[in-house]
Parts: C-alpha cells; structure tokens; sequence
C-alpha cells in the first residue's frame, strides 16, 4: 500500500524469495489500484475553482446525512471558506421523549416509572424504574427504544447544514456496539451520547472514555475479564479496528494484545445503577481486586514499552498509560487519516493518495491533538475533494437514501394525510376534520417510522443504526475491494424500490384503516412546490427535480420521461395553470391538487427506477 | 462439443430455413446443462455452512483419551465423561446435543476431519475468516472468496449475460447477507435469497450504456446488472421456492429457516449448485455453558441448532431423492482455547474439527485427536494437523470439478488431498459421471458426454455453412444448394434423402459443394463424418420461389402506432382501414386509432402476396394502489362506456369478474378485499380496450 509501510516490500520480497505464487500477490496488491480509477488533484491545496450548486451539492453529499434541498439553500450566497465554517458547526442531540403514548396509557407508564405519569413528548430515559427488577420486556421493550431511534433518526432528519450526524456515522462505524442488547435503554443512550459528544473532540479523549463506556464494557466483555485470565477481545479491537488498524500495516503482536488485555483488566460497569436508577450517566468502576498489578512488557511496536503495574485505584491510570502510547504511534495518525478519508472521500485507496493525501492529513490529525475535523476541514476544501471522478461515485448507505427521501419531501414535519374511501379521495389539507387524531398526531407517525424504518427497512436494507453486524462495522465501509457495491444486492435492490415507491409514490401507510383502507401520509404538495423556483415551468421543474434527486448528469431518456410523466397528456401551460391554481390562490384547488400530486408521483418513480438514484 | 456452444449458436446460424435436429444428440434440449458439468446427470450440490464466531472444536468433537487433562485444563466449561455421545472409534466422542450427528455417523453419512487450521494462527475473527473465506496464506491478502473464484473459473464471463438459457438459475445462493466466500474477482457470484416467497418484480428499464472508465460509470453498470439479475433470479427462486417441498420441519431456528428454503429450492428444481448458509453467536468469551450444568447454555443450543439443521436436511434429501447429490460442509474461522477463562467461556483459538455430511463421503475419521499439555498455559494453542485448503481442494477434486486452471485459480497452489469422498464416487475425468458409473474414464475435459461417461462426437453446427438460391420463378428448376465445411480435418458423407442422392466432401473437392438443378421443395441434408459412427447432423433446407412480400411488424399500443419492416420490394402500399398510401421505405411508421385496426400491406407485382394484419388498439389503463388493499382503481382513458373487467389467480384461473359502466370520472373502482394476498391479473376489456396487468394484493 503505502511506500511509507514497508511491511510491503518485504511480503512481496518474502513471496519472492519463497518462490511462491507471486503473481497472484501482485494481482492482489495492484487490485486496490484498479478499484479507484483515474484520481487526479492528489493535493490538498484549497480547491480555487467554480463553486456552484454542483459543488455545493457534492460537498453536501458528503457532509449530510442525506442530501436535500433545504441544505443547498443554506450554502445558496455562501463561498467554499463560508460554507466550511457553516458545516463545521456543532448540532445538537435532543433528548428522546415519550412517543409511543397511543400504544400505552399513563396508567402503564405508572407502572413502570417512578414518577407520576409520562405525557407525551416528556422525557423519560433518565427516569429510574419503579420496579427493582423489570423484565426483559420491560428493559429492552418498546418506549424506550423507539424514543432513542427516533432521537437519532430525528437528529439526522432535522440536522442542521453540519457534518455533526455524519461524523457521529463515522464514529459509529468505527467504533460500534450493539446498543440496544447490552445494557438496555439508558447504556444504549449513553453510548450514543458518547459518540455525539466527542465528534468534535479529541479522538483520544474518545477512545479513553468509550473503553470504560458501558455498552462498550459489555460488548467486547471487558466487565468479564478476570485477572487469572484476562479477556483479551477489547484488548485486540482497540488496536486492530479502532486506533492502530490490522496488520501487516501495524505490527503489533499477540504479546501485545495479551499485555493490554492484562493492564485493563478490573474495568466493570454498575449494571445496576445503569439501566435501573435514576438518570442517565453512564458509570465505571475500576475494581483494585481484580487488577493485575504486574509490570506489562510491549514489543518493538510500541518501542518495547514497560507500564508498570500499580496498586489500588492507580491501577486505573494504566488505562490512560495503554492509550497515551497507542496514540504515540504513527500507525495510529495514519490509520485515522486513512478511514476519514475513506469514509468521506472514497473508499479505494492507492500509493499515491497514500503518499499525497492520507500522509498529511495524518499530520494535521496529530498536530491538533487527534482532531478529527482539523483534517476533514482541510480535506474537505481541498482541489482533490471537488475531482469529478469523486463526485457522485458513491452508492449511498440505506441510512443516507431513506434519509433523503424523508428530508427532501419533509414527510415528518409537513405531510399531507390521505384516503381513498372507494370513491373518493381525501386530503387533510382539504377536509381536516375527515380524519382522527391519533392519525394528525405528528408523534404517531413518528412512532410508526421509526418501526418501519428500523425493523422493516433497516434490516432489509442491511444498516439497522444500533445494530452494526460486527465490532467491525458495516462491511460496505470496510471490505475492500467492493466496499459501498455491498449495499447493493438482489435483495436490497428491491426493497430501496419499494422504499422509494411507498414514501414518494404511494406515501406512508399509517396503521390506521377507515373501512378497508388504510389512511396514507404524504408529501405536503402546496408547500412542496413551494420549495421550487418556478414550477409552473414545466422545464424548469424538470431540472430543479433531476437536480435533487440524481446523482449527476442523467441519461437523456430520463428528461424525456419526466415529462411524460408530468404532463400525460396535457400540455405545457396547462401545467402552468394547475401548478398556478394549487401555490398561487389563498386556498388551492382540490382537483388540481390531486392531479398534479399523481403526476409527480409518477415522476418520482421514473426517478426512482435510474441507478443514479442511488449515487452521491 | 459443449451443449452451452451449441445452444449459443443457434442464434448465430446464417441460413434462414436451416435448422439443427436435436435427434443427433439423443438427448434433450431442454434439460439445462448441468453447472459442473456437460452430462444429463442433475448435478451436484454443495451446501457450505459457517459457524461465525469460532467454534469450541474441543467441546464439539471431545478426545475421550485425554479427558483428565481436558478437565484441569478447562474446568469453567468441561463437559462431564458421562454425558458425552461416544462414537465408538478412536476414543472421540461428540457433544451431548450431538445426536443427529451421531446417527449420521453410524449411517457412514458424516466424515470428521480434525485439527484443520493453518499456519501461523491469526486470532483476529475477521482476519482469519477472510483467510478461510479467501484461502489465503496468513500473510497474504486476498480479497475474493475461493468459492467465488471457483465459479469465475467455471464461468469467465459471470455476471455479463447471466442467466440465460443455459443458467437460468443463480450460480451460488446465499441465505444470510453477502460474504467474502462468493465475492469473486470481478463481482459477487451469488443470489442473496433472503426472503424467496417475498419476490416483487421490479420494473426497470435499466438498460443504460455507462462509461466504465470512471467510477461513477461502474457503479451504474453495476446496480443495472443486479436489477437486471434481480428481476430474473428472484423469479426463479420464488418460482422454484413456491413448488418446493419439505417434509420434515425443522426446528425453529434461524439456521433451519436457512435450510428450509434451500430444501424448498431444490425440490422445486433450482438448479442452483452452491448453498452458503450461516450460524452465528459462537464468539463464547462467556457463559459459554451454564455454570450449574456444562452441558447446557449458548455453545450448546448453537450445536443443538446445527444437529438439527443437517439432520432435517438430510432427512429431506433423502426424501425427495437427492441425498447422493449434495454434500455439506462447516467452517468456522478458528477453534478456542485449550484453557477457560473465568467467565464460563473460552477465548480465540487455533485448530479444530471440521465436518462433510453426504451419502458418498468416506466416512473414516480423519486425523489424531488433540493432545491436551498436563499443565495447560493460557496461551496454549492446538496443532494443525490439515491445512483447511487441503478440504478445499478435496472437495473440489473429488466432488466438484476441476480444469487445468482450477486449483491454480482459485487456491493459488496445489494442497495434498484427502480422502473426502469414497473412491468409487469420484470423478477422475471431471464430466460429471462418477467413476463407478463411468465408462470411459478419461474423456478429455469439456467434451460431451452420455450418461455412461462416454464422449458424444459432435461438430458445432456453424460448421456447416449451407447457402441456396432458390428457383427464378414457380415452375423453373433451378434452384441451387451451395455446401462449405470449415473444419476439413474429417472426410465427410452427404445424403439426401429426397433426391436419393449421395456425396463425399473432402480435401479433393475442398470440402465444398454446390448441388445444381432442383426443384421447388424441401431437402433433407445428412451429413455424417468417416470413422465416427452414429454421429449424424441434419439440416433442412427449402429451395423456394422468389422472395414473397415479407413484413414484419410491431406495435407501439401507447403511442397508437404501428412500426412495419418489409421487405420484397422497392415499393409498398399501406392501407389503415381503408385509407391507402405508397412508400418507397423498409421501415415506417402508421398511426392507427383506438379500436380494431385493418392494415393492409402489398407490392405492385400481385404474386409476392398480401400481408394484411388485424390490430387492436387499446386505451392505456392506468391502475392504483398497487399494492392494493381493498379498492382498486382503474382510470379508463378513451370513450368507451362500458368495460369488463376479469381477475385471474396465478393458476390463470378466473377468480371474478365485472361489467361495469364507466363514470365521467373515467375510474372505475373494484373493491378487491376479498380476495386472498396474492399476485393476480387484471384483464380490462372494452370497446377500445384490451388491457391486462399484474396486481400485489395485500
């Protein structure tokens, strides 16, 4: 890979010398070479040139979770200097609230909590349990982890133009746990809150307070170790997946996985005091009986380092002494630089973005006290970034392709219910009081999302967030060499259709039915045209919407389709007047309304049905 | 020659009334080539089951001789003498859930294989499981699976053009999510069926050229290709998968899950030869047993789930007749400690026992069993005594079949076997026939053979290359067969069975022959080869009148026109229903009404004939939800003021049907909730509609 890894030369020599298949090595060095094609602009040099929606839209792509409209709008008057300091600006995490008050009563939720009742939206993680031992229903059920998804999902949907949620992706990725199997709600939470927290932090800071964390404690069994016979999982994974990376490019060694295995050992979690009691901190306890207090020899890796095994609670500083020589190696800068650089460039590396790009960035990351952002600032401004060979080569992650569709129709905040009774068509927008509350109520929808989302779209899509395959991650982020085509299969195709077909075409169902049909939500259509410059030009139309939703120039038969679709049979300035009489009059017309709402349906799906649909 | 070839030229063949009998093979055509093969045998099947996480091979397959040992070395998980399944040889014995296997055994249905690992351990479970996956040395970085490899090598040019006619059937089906074993070179050589009776046809018309010179190029040529395959694929499988049997359940599991649907797939005659399935939850760092009972807890129920699995399925084969085809392998990415830890688990380990189930594995246990050291080490390791590539290339050799280039492709090297597969099964010469069967043990690979093994000698059709002209009107006789053979090695027999005449081609007439003189009709051509008996190819050839007036035409229903391709002439008249015009064109276009059309296509010379065609147009019905509920609606364009409308089942069954009125509204709307979840088919019908779709009902 990198010159700089000589690790290399010596596998290639060493094959060489043992005579051995050597082409097939070759092949397989040089096949990393074949799988990024035709990278130019290896500087990272403030790119100088046009900055314009495409380039916005391109630095968006890779800053948002999810592209849409109202992002570009926020960079509409900014230069490329302007807009990096737009999106390097810290957004928040809201604190999950009660949405799931439709399927359970106060009365329940008295039950369960110490408090006098949870209304809807009111917080509730922190809350302690009334009972001293819940059931595992109870732990792991339902309120709670729709609450803490749908804080996330809420998070992402309503970020702010700010790499924020990305870069909690990225950490996500890098350092996973299965949330929600661990320590219940409230360690799942945690774990999260951790993430957010230090996206803007040191990534040593991180790394020192996500080993003690305790989703994390639970997950790679660190709680478990006994000094007798200390767990070495954690001890492996810090290295390998989460600051030094897999060898041969870092040399550490077994003795040194054992070694570090020995110096946490007496790391714990409160169980208890996590998932029962009030609040919601999370709380390690370093346990002096179960310490190894022996010297820790490392190999030649970390310059055959000695931390020296301590008594009583000092035995906890040996944390900081593991990660604080972790860090001094150069691995650790390279191998961070590598995965940002892969998680918000392209995935396929080679010697030269190596040599030119990965090498600097890793001293910037240094150089600022393990920043993750000082580097991705400098990457994500550089001639190298805005290289159309990079633009719109990605396949977008499930997360990143539902997320778009949501955020650009703004189907959570503004949609439009709708049902068709056997002979007529009802829009909330028109007759309010057809439907019922439980239907109008924003938390109901967000509720039924968030189930769809996770237990139906999630896993079919193959990136359920809490849920990572492996401590490794998701394979599309990680495997070379098919990386992101992995989202991609027989079976996901199918269901990234049906997800684009229910929430643009056909709308969300609703679990609710008025005689046999289920009610639908929508876009809101007045104001989605609204978000439009001029509509009522159907060409215009055409190109502000292939602009949204594609990932560069489409192949011509889709402009030709669009129309079809859009005008089926009537003609241009017919189009004006229906768009005219539905954003244009105090209250817009029905008919208009629900003929235009069936053409752009038909339009999302031609949309929909093109590979560049998937692209970013 | 290779069935594959022959089919593949058929599309190729240059002569119009030129067909190929298929009686000269004996064999039939539609039966679709075997994958690992070129016989008429079904073919094997090869199930590969992963355990991910590591499994416990010391507490899987337990070496009775070194119990005491076992026990100081892992007290936290040892299992007690008394509870273990003794296989009666070699001082092993199994897990106490074990007992499907073990009945297996005794049917000489299972093989183990001990101590298989490899050198230098790495104890990374992604590492070494891409190091099984990919077959690499532990120092080396491969980024293909050795399965996907093996199916590149089998089929260079995977995935363009696949399936087809010859494949229509996915090469590989994986049940859980994609993995490095099917990864190939060039793509991912598997189907992922993860859910087979849920298939929605997606329609696409993905059918873009892209620059895959960049990036982005090849990541659109890729998502058309897997929608493409998408469509195909998935409706083989659900189709295959909807008439598949099985009948001895499984217990509730996710691995049984997995193996249902590969029973159902293979009853239902998926011709699909490679099977990955998955278990997962074997990473025991703790509570790998229960404390108060060592013989219960996690490790446990994952075995018991395993013994299940393999034990319904070959329940299943043997039901439906296929047990002697199919042959399932475990792998895990390593086994675990010798030691315990303190948290009732075992940490990463080394070496451990492998497994084949199949009606034709040596069923003889392979290896020594582990030596467990006195005073055990944390660190201690066991030894490898099998390279796990040396199963690979067991199975491959002795189950699958190779070419020159295999082994070299897909393991890099050439490993030792071991004996895998009884002797009599085995297939030396790699055609499919094993040799207990095989007749003739050494046919040359590649070649086509019979059920007995023996090579069928055959010439690709192309290599007849036939021309006629044909009479210069009715009546005349002078109609000509010209006759060219490209491969000029063979000296061959011409008869035709009309004339009563007979012919020789070969190198003193230059393998060519023109054949004078012939009447209006049809001639039989047999050729026949010297020295290859029983090899004949037969064409049928029409000498004919001038060229009639040829016209072919097609339809746009949406567009209301109808597209014609003539030929015959210089000049054509068209006439619409009545309304006639000329063209001096091939190829033009008529615009046609809703309705029933009459077109009418002539030449001015009366003899070349008349094409006249009847065409109804439809109005374009446009249909909602989809899927549908209960209400579905139907937007009926046009003037028409009635329309019937039927619903067939999937069976093509009339399940019911409307006369309704049509509204101003133009919908017309058929409440559906009736009907069972399921696809169906709409035929709307009317004056000037004629219109049918599918629909999803919910």
């Amino acid at each position: 890979m990198a010159k700089e890894t000589e690790t290399e030369i010596d596998l290639v020599k060493m094959f060489y010398d043992q005579d051995i298949d050597h082409k097939s090595l070759e092949k397989a060095l040089n096949q990393r070479e074949n799988t990024a094609k035709g990278f130019t602009n290896l500087s990272l040099n403030p790119y100088a040139g046009e900055f314009g929606p495409n380039q916005k839209k391109h630095l968006l792509n890779r800053t948002m979770v999810g592209y849409c409209h109202r992002h570009q709008k926020d960079l509409e008057n900014l230069n490329l200097d302007q807009s990096i300091d737009l999106i390097f600006r810290e957004d928040s995490f809201k604190e999950p609230t009660n949405i799931y008050y439709w399927e359970k009563n106060a009365e329940e939720y008295r039950e369960r909590y110490e408090s006098e009742d949870v209304g809807p939206n009111e917080p509730f993680i922190e809350r302690a349990y009334r009972k001293l031992r819940p059931t595992f229903e109870e732990q792991f059920g339902n309120e709670r982890t729709i609450a803490i998804n749908w804080s996330i999902y809420d998070g992402i949907y309503n970020q702010m133009t700010s790499i924020h949620w990305k870069l909690f992706l990225f950490l996500h990725n890098l350092v996973p746990t299965q949330s929600f199997n661990l320590l219940g709600h409230k360690g799942a939470y945690n774990y999260f809150k951790l993430l957010f927290n230090h996206c803007f932090a040191s990534y040593k800071d991180f790394i020192y307070n996500i080993t003690i964390d305790g989703s994390m404690l639970s997950y790679l069994n660190l709680y478990l170790s006994k000094k007798e016979t200390p767990d070495e999982n954690y001890a492996r994974e810090i290295q390998e997946l989460f600051t030094v990376g897999k060898r041969p490019f870092s040399k550490f060694t077994e003795k040194d996985v054992r070694e570090i295995a020995r110096a946490l050992v007496g790391w714990t979690h409160s169980y208890e005091e996590i998932v029962y009691d009030q609040g919601s901190e999370n709380i390690p306890r370093f346990e002096e009986w179960n310490h190894d207090t022996g010297d820790k020899f490392f190999s030649s890796f970390y310059g055959n380092r000695i931390i020296r095994g301590k008594e009583g609670q000092a035995g906890a500083g040996e944390l900081q002494e593991v990660v604080d020589m972790i860090f001094e190696t150069q691995e650790n800068s390279i191998y961070i630089a590598r995965r940002l650089y892969q998680f918000f460039v392209y995935p396929a590396l080679t010697d030269e973005i190596e040599d030119k790009i990965i090498k600097p960035l890793a001293k910037i990351y240094r150089d600022n006290n393990y920043s993750l952002v000082e580097p991705l600032k400098v990457l994500l401004k550089s001639e190298h970034f805005f290289n159309n060979q990079i633009e719109n080569s990605l396949i977008k992650s499930p997360i990143e392709f539902s997320m778009s569709i949501l955020k650009e129709i703004n189907l959570v905040n503004d949609g439009v219910l709708f049902h068709w009774d056997g002979n007529n068509q009802h829009f909330s927008l028109f007759e309010p009081e057809y439907f019922g509350e439980k239907e109008k109520d924003q938390s109901f929808f967000k509720y039924q999302l968030t189930g769809t989302l996770n237990w139906y779209y999630g896993k079919e899509l193959g990136m359920l967030i809490s849920d990572p395959p492996s401590v490794s991650g998701w394979p599309a982020l990680y495997q070379e060499p098919v990386y992101d085509l992995f989202w991609i299969n027989s079976s996901t195709i199918t269901r990234r259709v049906q997800l684009m077909n229910d929430y643009l075409k056909w709308g969300a169902w609703l679990d609710i039915f008025i005689g046999d049909n289920g009610i639908q939500r929508r876009l809101n259509l007045v104001s989605y045209l609204k978000t439009f410059e001029n509509p009522k030009n159907i060409n215009s139309f055409i190109d502000q919407l292939i602009f949204r939703f594609i990932g560069g120039e489409p192949s011509s038969k889709i402009r030709e389709k669009l129309n079809q679709a859009l005008l089926n049979d009537i003609n241009e300035s017919h189009w004006s007047d229906e768009v005219s009489k539905i954003i244009e009059i105090q209250s817009p017309d029905k008919s208009s309304y629900s003929s235009i709402e069936w053409r752009l349906g038909n339009a999302f799906e031609v949309l929909g049905l093109t590979g560049e649909f998937h692209l970013f | 020659m290779k069935r594959r070839d022959f089919l593949h030229d058929l599309s190729h063949i240059g002569v119009a009334s030129l067909f190929a009998n298929d009686l000269v093979f004996g064999l039939e055509l539609q039966n679709n080539n075997s994958y690992l093969s070129n016989t008429l045998y079904p073919g094997k099947i090869l199930v590969l089951v992963k355990l991910n996480g590591g499994n416990d091979g010391l507490n899987t397959v337990i070496p009775k001789n070194q119990l005491s040992n076992l026990s100081n070395a892992r007290p936290h998980v040892f299992i007690p003498e008394n509870k273990i399944i003794d296989l009666g040889n070699k001082d092993l014995g199994l897990h106490p859930e074990l007992t499907g296997f073990k009945s297996l055994f005794d049917e000489q249905r299972l093989k183990i294989i001990q101590n298989v690992g490899y050198e230098t351990p790495d104890f990374s479970h992604f590492r070494s499981m891409d190091i099984w996956e990919s077959a690499s040395d532990y120092n080396k970085f491969v980024t293909s699976g050795w399965m996907g490899r093996y199916i590149e090598n089998k089929h260079p040019e995977y995935p363009n053009s696949y399936p087809n006619t010859q494949y229509p059937d996915p090469l590989s089906v994986e049940l859980g999510s994609p993995s490095l074993l099917l990864t190939g070179k060039k793509s991912f050589t598997s189907f992922v069926a993860r859910n087979p009776e849920d298939f929605r046809e997606i329609i696409t018309d993905f059918d873009n050229i892209y620059d895959t010179s960049s990036n982005r190029g090849t990541k659109l040529d890729y998502i058309q290709l897997v929608g493409k395959q998408s469509n195909l694929y998935g409706a083989r499988i659900k189709e295959t998968y909807d008439s598949g049997v099985c009948n001895f359940d499984y217990s509730p599991s996710d691995l049984g899950s997995q193996f249902e649907k590969i029973t159902k797939l293979i009853s239902g005659g998926l011709n699909t030869r490679i099977y990955l399935a998955e278990l997962g939850g074997f990473d025991t760092h703790d509570t790998q047993v229960d404390q108060s009972d060592h013989t219960k807890g996690a490790h446990s129920t994952l075995l018991k789930t395993l013994d299940n699995s393999v034990l319904k399925f070959m329940q299943n084969m043997d039901d439906i007749g296929r047990s002697d085809d199919v042959l399932v392998m475990t792998y895990s990415e390593f086994g675990r400690t010798i030691a315990s830890n303190g948290s009732l688990g075992t940490d990463h380990g080394t070496a451990a026992p492998l497994f084949v189930f199949g009606n034709k594995v040596d069923s003889t246990i392979l290896g020594n069993n582990p030596v467990i050291p006195s005073n055990v080490q944390w660190q201690d390791n066991l030894e490898t005594e099998f390279d796990f590539r040396q199963v690979y290339s067991s199975i491959m050799n002795q189950w699958l079949t190779v070419n020159p280039t295999t082994e070299q492709d897909v393991l890099f090297k050439k490993f030792d076997q071991i004996p895998i597969i009884q002797a009599k099964y085995i297939d030396t010469d790699g055609d499919g026939v094993s040799d207990d069967r095989d007749q003739c043990n050494s046919t040359p690979l590649g070649a086509m053979v019979n059920t007995d093994g023996c090579e069928i000698f055959s010439l690709p059709a192309e290599n007849y290359s036939i021309q006629t002209n044909g009479v210069s009107c009715a009546g005349k006789t002078n109609g000509q067969i010209s006759i060219s053979i490209q491969n000029t090695e063979y000296t061959y027999g011409l008869s035709i069975a009309e004339s009563e005449s007979t012919y020789t081609l070969n190198s003193e007439n230059g393998h060519q022959l023109v054949i004078d003189d012939l009447e209006i009709g049809t001639y039989t051509l047999n050729f026949t080869v010297e020295g290859k008996q029983g090899y004949v190819q037969t064409f049928e050839i029409g000498i004919t009148e001038p060229p009639a007036l040829s016209a072919k035409s097609s339809v746009n229903q949406k567009g209301k026109t109808m597209t014609l391709k003539l030929s015959g002439s210089d000049l054509y008249y068209a006439e619409v229903n009545g309304e006639r015009r000329s063209y001096q064109l091939d190829t033009f276009t008529l615009q046609l009404r809703a309705g029933m059309n009459t077109v009418r296509i002539s030449t001015p010379q009366d003899c070349q004939g008349v094409h006249t065609e009847k065409v109804f147009i439809s109005e374009q019905v446009k249909h909602y939800p989809n899927p549908v509920r209960s209400n579905l609606n139907l937007v009926i364009p046009g003037e028409d003021t009635k329309a019937s409308i039927e619903i067939f089942s999937r069976s093509g069954s009339l399940v019911s049907r409307y006369e309704e009125s049509i509204p101003f509204s133009r919908v017309v709307t058929i409440n559906t909730s009736r009907l069972t979840g399921d696809v169906y088919v709409v035929k709307v019908n009317g004056q000037t509609v004629d219109q049918t779709f599918k629909v999803i009902k919910r």
